[in-house]
């Protein structure tokens, strides 16, 4: 159930009807209507792999629950590492092996000795990657007496699988998520709005400018040999709108669903392609996983403390991790360390913290060093976006070569003016709202209320013109 | 929560109103947007109840393109209507049978066109033409053969969501009070397009198909004539022309022909196989390996209706 189809949207109407017709004071019968209806939503994609989820609930419930019981150290550590060693073992089952197998048999290969080695034949259970974190996040927290175990199930299955965060997160905390589940709700008028102006802004994003931008970008990847540099260059840059208006357009349905049964999800992204260099543009972009490499790995690894070499070694470490848990491709791996590469610089000479505010933020435009920036970063960005969106390692570097020559400044063969215009209206927009917490954040205080709706009329318009096929969001695959 | 569901009914109301006029626009002007849309026409003649015409011609494009009524009428005397309707197989075929039905009178012969896909198991996905989508309102029957989203049948206008184009046109012939003059004469259409045999040899490099008849299809269209039978109706089976280089696409070729030629013995109906003789040796007939261009209908036209008067002399009022 995508939430970009129908069937999302009547799943949603009749789940918020009932949960708000439950009592307030029933939190447990919100809660369990909740679970209920979360497990429906994952069922709905396979529901075989509801089975994979539940197990990895009450895994997770268990062991943490048994951490928390356990006086001795030991038998703590036996419990957590049961624990992440299960976790990681699906993960590794499930999005990694194939990969594993097929590079050992490879390197053999490489050094004279013939092996056939057996490959998996299955399909990766979508949002693994997500809920596998939620849980590993929870464990993790207890093991170091961040929190205290959740005693109810229904709270804790709850905060894995809520459904407006379980295919694609954001990635949840216990310490953020918990609480909420576990306090009363009120309906609040001024949220629920606030609610569905995000989901239309998200479907917005999602099915006018990513799915418009994908048509485009899947040609010209199909058959980078046939295009000229310039056009090469414009299919990354539809790509690099595609994946945000796709990911960042999900996040955003995902939050604005959350709010509409009370409920604040982390946020995701804040404005990414307005970043004046890459660790700006990493504290903008996937925010929930960024944080959570950071608080699990960057931070236990010696994080920013050690020296120079530390750094450089947590960096890419982080970055090279995160580019895997993508994906099991090198295409990926080539992605997170080429974003390593461009942060470096700003690791070394520790001004990777430089750009912590919005950009222009009191004024209407950047200033030329602003603009420099942001289109330096941006480019750096279209430029490791190819590796992520190619196929394989050679198709990425065919497509560079042919995008890196002569023709980069001749006309593009492909040059879809409708599109361009849409991109710029919704950069545009974009920029304007950048100040909050999505772009269209602030339309709530424009007065009467007629120019309100008929922006909104407006972009449901947009919507309804452009709507493209429905494709799936890219992030489900990871 | 009265209160936002005050303000939603308050929101969507503008909404509606947009999406009937919508509806009503695209319904009323599309009738003006002559071929642009392909098969407009003959939807506006089928569910506005014009087809009165004693001959009717049924089947996919090999239909359309094939068999020019005019000929038919100065052969016979009898008007003729050519219902083609391309991808139109199995039970879509039925189906637009069934309109038909629903809003005109029955036909005094029905010429039925057959291909080798007819009874196919595996049916090419059905992709929603333009000119079937004004009359999918509240038509629940055509969500078995078209989208698979209910809601396009109850809400006005939501169908024509991404048909920027189509309602574009629309909205041009409206503003500028534009009639543009359909192509058709009674359906039918013909093709001046040079010779093309790319999609053939596409077809021919991935090997030969086998054609999987499904019988339940089969089973339903024969209940379908016999009933027409019932009713007094003459029908006539036929298999197109085809060109020669187009034979060896399907493996059980003679076995497909033999199943129509079996249908029509039971039903003690004729069936005529075109695909054979002087007309698919020449690539000069045809547009492609399917189906015949200006030249080729004309011929086949002429060939058909000269099968028509001596089959049915004797059943139907043919000018003497």
């Amino acid at each position: 159930m995508l939430f970009n189809s129908w069937n999302f949207f009547i799943f949603l109407i009749i789940i918020y009807i009932i949960y708000w017709s439950i009592s307030n004071k029933r939190l447990k019968a919100q809660n369990s209507l909740l679970l209920i209806a979360s497990y429906f939503f994952y069922a709905c994609w396979d529901w075989r792999f509801l089975f994979l989820l539940v197990f990895s609930t009450f895994l997770d419930y268990i062991t943490g629950l048994k951490i928390e019981q356990s006086t001795q150290k030991s038998s703590k550590k036996i419990w957590f590492w049961l624990s992440i060693g299960i976790n990681l073992g699906f993960l590794g089952i499930f999005k990694y092996y194939n990969f594993f197998a097929e590079n050992f048999a490879q390197l053999l290969t490489s050094v004279g000795l013939k092996v056939n080695v057996h490959l998996l034949n299955i399909v990766l259970p979508v949002g693994i990657s997500f809920y596998t974190f939620h849980g590993l996040s929870y464990v993790i927290d207890i093991y170091k007496e961040k929190i205290k175990a959740e005693k109810n199930v229904v709270n804790y299955a709850l905060f894995v699988s809520f459904f407006p965060l379980l295919v694609a997160g954001p990635i949840e905390r216990a310490t953020h998520l918990l609480p909420q589940i576990k306090a009363p709700r009120q309906f609040d008028y001024a949220k629920m709005v606030d609610g569905l102006r995000q989901i239309l802004w998200g479907l917005f994003k999602k099915i006018v400018i990513a799915d418009n931008c994908a048509e485009v970008a899947n040609q010209i990847f199909t058959n980078p040999g046939q295009y000229n540099g310039s056009t090469l260059l414009l299919g990354a840059i539809f790509f690099t709108f595609q994946i945000y208006g796709d990911f960042s357009g999900y996040s955003d349905i995902a939050l604005g669903t959350a709010r509409l049964f009370g409920i604040e999800l982390l946020k995701n992204f804040n404005f990414p392609y307005f970043s004046r260099d890459i660790a700006e543009f990493w504290r903008r972009w996937h925010i929930s996983l960024s944080s959570w490499f950071k608080d699990y790995l960057y931070i236990p690894l010696g994080g920013s403390s050690g020296g120079t070499w530390m750094r450089i070694r947590n960096t890419f470490i982080i970055f090279l991790v995160s580019g895997f848990w993508h994906g099991a491709n090198w295409t990926f791996i080539i992605w997170g360390g080429l974003n390593a590469l461009f942060i470096i610089p700003s690791v070394i000479t520790k001004s990777n913290r430089k750009n912590m505010g919005i950009v222009a933020e009191h004024r209407l435009f950047p200033n030329i060093k602003e603009t420099i920036q942001l289109i330096s970063t941006f480019l750096l960005t279209v430029f490791c976006w190819i590796f992520f969106r190619a196929e394989s390692l050679s198709h990425a570097i065919m497509y560079i070569k042919n995008m890196l020559n002569r023709s980069l400044f001749s006309s593009p063969s492909i040059l879809p003016i409708p599109l361009i215009m849409l991109l710029c209206i919704f950069v545009g927009i974009e920029w304007l709202g950048r100040r909050g917490n999505y772009a269209i954040e602030r339309i709530d205080i424009i007065r009467p209320r007629f120019a309100r709706w008929s922006f909104y009329y407006f972009i449901l318009l947009i919507v309804f013109l452009f709507v493209s096929k429905g494709e799936t969001f890219i992030y489900f695959q990871f | 929560m009265k209160k936002l569901f005050k303000q939603l009914a308050l929101f969507i109301v503008p909404i509606l109103i947009f999406l009937w006029g919508l509806d009503y626009l695209v319904y009323r002007y599309l009738k003006n947007t002559g071929d642009i849309f392909g098969n407009v026409a003959p939807q506006y003649d089928l569910y506005e109840g014009r087809i009165h015409e004693p001959i009717v011609i049924l089947g996919s494009s090999r239909a359309e393109v094939h068999i020019d009524p005019n000929v038919i009428k100065k052969g016979t005397g009898l008007d003729c209507y050519n219902l083609g309707w391309s991808g139109a197989e199995s039970d879509l075929l039925m189906y637009r049978f069934r309109e038909y039905c629903k809003y005109n009178p029955l036909p005094r012969l029905l010429v039925i066109n057959l291909d080798m896909t007819t009874f196919s198991a595996h049916q090419v996905a059905r992709i929603i033409r333009d000119e079937q989508l004004p009359f999918n309102l509240y038509n629940f029957e055509a969500y078995h053969f078209y989208d698979k989203n209910i809601l396009y049948y109850l809400i006005p206008g939501i169908r024509y969501s991404e048909k920027r184009y189509l309602i574009y046109q629309t909205l041009l012939v409206y503003m500028k009070h534009q009639q543009l003059e359909s192509k058709r004469y009674h359906g039918f259409i013909s093709s001046n397009s040079p010779w093309d045999d790319t999609e053939l040899r596409k077809v021919l490099q991935s090997g030969p198909n086998n054609v999987i008849i499904d019988s339940s299809a089969v089973k339903s269209f024969y209940n379908n004539l016999k009933s027409l039978q019932e009713k007094n109706v003459q029908v006539m089976l036929y298999y197109a022309p085809e060109h020669k280089s187009g034979f060896p696409v399907y493996k059980n070729r003679e076995e497909v022909l033999a199943l129509y030629q079996q249908i029509a013995g039971q039903l003690q109906i004729p069936f005529i196989n075109y695909a054979q003789g002087d007309i698919t040796l020449h690539e000069k007939y045809y547009y492609n390996v399917n189906h015949l261009n200006k030249t080729g209908a004309d011929i086949f036209s002429h060939m058909i209706l000269t099968d028509i008067l001596r089959l049915f002399k004797d059943k139907l009022p043919f000018r003497k």
